[in-house]
């Protein structure tokens, strides 16, 4: 059903604790938002990235079509920082201070380096605008590489070893693997429903549409709160007694490839930072 | 570059972001990962972590007086997921996703609502890849306190004044998911504050720009959640806001 959770139950990684998995990634996730941007971020990407494919055996092109699942929040977040607008009456020649008339810095940009005008107001790109929205990106693609290097290596189901580790309350991590297990029981439901309706017709107009789709969340609501009630009673006649037990996994735990890839990580930092600095 | 063709060139970069963000589906305003700067990131989980306490006292609250309540609440996550894996077919004819801020906010309280909604996201963040582990923070604040709060309140309030249910559904559903993304825009200019106008000049161009997905996707909610509630109030005894939905009741459907 969902691409990551295929190949996190099929991932050669499996077998690693994923406390292991959740310290490597949380360290190299923080070293791409804290570490000099662009370079530090860029670095954890192709590092992570490097070994999500060769080591957790992600098919590349599998990969890099995930990283198309964000763009349109990227691409509309990068102009929303590049660009910047003023009222066309007041002059852009007031700004000396961390920023140019983008016309005089960017000229051989031909329309990009231009202001545009819609209405009173006048757009358009500026230095330190792009540079932050390069920053962003380059964040943005380090901190992927390490999301989906934990997505793709980490059924959900062993994340409860992780919350369990940092203390989470039983409640919280029973909760998530309940809501975890009951997302795929109303996902069949909503596409039975869903399939029916529209061998009907039930979407061919917009305004159908809203009706049938109306039907099915409030059908998939009842099923849903039915189901949990029935789920209820068969563990109440199993001897439930307010505890999911489940037999815990045995996993792999091994401080020295937790402490090589961590040190990586560091290396990274530093490289990012030294080449920053020596620019 | 003739000034004419300028403006061919922005008409068609108009396009072409139009097209690459809005493709035909249009997701709700979740800030995707590594988009936010450390400190931010870091400051939005803080904000947000005495409301996931609240919420969590809630739930084993309600757990511990219903046993039952725990599976409810499994599904009630469960459906709130689901949901927004739905296309509703969007009014300017492209599709979104329903955010279920609002339903799920008049069905199971603000307070489970930001358990639910947080557990929700960080799925969304693992199977989706929508939304991320660095800005759970963030994204739980804007759409499991704030819009659910915005909701609840507003729902409670038009109920108050002996509001039409319709209009105080389709209020609640419509305003929470707008709160949300004036939240998250609010979210991104503090980061992100404009090099020439400063914050208020940020918090309007994210405004802007993410107001082509967002503003229909509220009115689409919104509309949807009406034809929700008016279904589930031919069942009897179902939904009048909070947690009495959590409570024993006799199956009056079919249990397969």
């Amino acid at each position: 059903m969902f691409t990551t959770d295929s190949y996190a139950y099929t991932s050669p990684l499996k077998k690693i604790d994923p406390v292991e998995k959740g310290a490597m990634t949380v360290f190299s996730l923080l070293v791409a938002l804290v570490g000099p941007a662009p370079l530090t971020p860029l670095l954890v990407a192709i590092f992570w990235g490097a070994l999500t494919v060769f080591w957790a055996r992600v098919s590349g092109r599998a990969y890099l079509k995930l990283y198309l699942l964000p763009l349109g929040f990227l691409v509309l977040g990068w102009f929303s920082l590049a660009l910047s607008f003023s009222p066309l009456t007041g002059s852009t020649a007031g700004y000396e201070v961390g920023w140019l008339p983008a016309k005089t810095v960017w000229p051989s940009l031909g329309p990009l380096g231009g202001t545009l005008s819609i209405g009173p107001w006048q757009l358009y790109f500026t230095p330190a605008g792009l540079r932050t929205a390069g920053a962003m990106t380059a964040r943005s693609l380090g901190a992927l590489s390490c999301l989906y290097f934990f997505a793709l290596t980490t059924p959900l189901t062993q994340m409860v070893g992780l919350l369990q580790a940092l203390r989470v309350p039983t409640l919280i991590s029973e909760l998530m693997l309940l809501i975890y297990r009951f997302t795929f029981v109303l996902l069949d439901v909503a596409t039975a429903i869903y399939l029916a309706q529209s061998a009907r017709n039930g979407y061919a107009r917009i305004k159908n549409g809203y009706f049938s789709l109306g039907q099915l969340v409030a059908n998939l609501f009842l099923k849903a709160m039915a189901k949990g009630r029935g789920v209820f009673i068969a563990l109440e006649a199993r001897g439930y007694q307010g505890e999911l037990r489940v037999l815990p996994e045995r996993l792999e735990w091994r401080p020295a490839r937790l402490g090589v890839l961590l040190a990586a990580d560091v290396f990274l930092l530093a490289l990012g930072w030294y080449l920053t600095q020596g620019v | 570059m003739p000034y004419r063709f300028r403006y061919l060139f922005w008409a068609l970069g108009y396009l072409t972001l139009f097209s690459l963000a809005v493709p035909t589906t249009a997701h709700a305003m979740h800030i995707m990962e590594g988009f936010l700067p450390g400190r931010w990131a870091g400051f939005w989980f803080v904000v947000t972590v005495p409301f996931w306490w609240v919420g969590f006292l809630a739930i084993k609250k309600l757990v511990r007086e219903k046993p039952e309540a725990k599976m409810l609440l499994g599904m009630a996550g469960a459906f709130a997921f689901v949901l927004s894996a739905l296309k509703i077919p969007s009014v300017t004819g492209s599709c979104s996703h329903p955010t279920g801020v609002g339903l799920g906010a008049i069905l199971f309280g603000p307070t489970v609502m930001t358990v639910l909604g947080s557990l929700v996201l960080l799925f969304q963040a693992l199977l989706l890849a929508h939304g991320g582990l660095s800005t759970l923070g963030a994204n739980t604040f804007s759409m499991a306190v704030a819009g659910p709060l915005v909701s609840y309140g507003l729902y409670r309030g038009a109920k108050a004044l002996g509001l039409n249910t319709r209009v105080a559904v389709f209020l609640a559903a419509s305003l929470g998911d707008l709160a949300t993304y004036v939240v998250t825009s609010l979210q991104l200019a503090l980061a992100f504050p404009d090099p020439v106008s400063g914050l208020g000049g940020s918090m309007l161009k994210f405004m802007g720009i993410f107001s082509l997905t967002q503003v229909p996707l509220a009115i689409s909610e919104g509309l949807l959640t009406v034809v929700v509630f008016n279904l589930l109030h031919l069942y009897e005894g179902v939904p009048a806001a909070g947690a009495n939905i959590f409570g024993p009741r006799r199956d009056t459907h079919v249990n397969r």
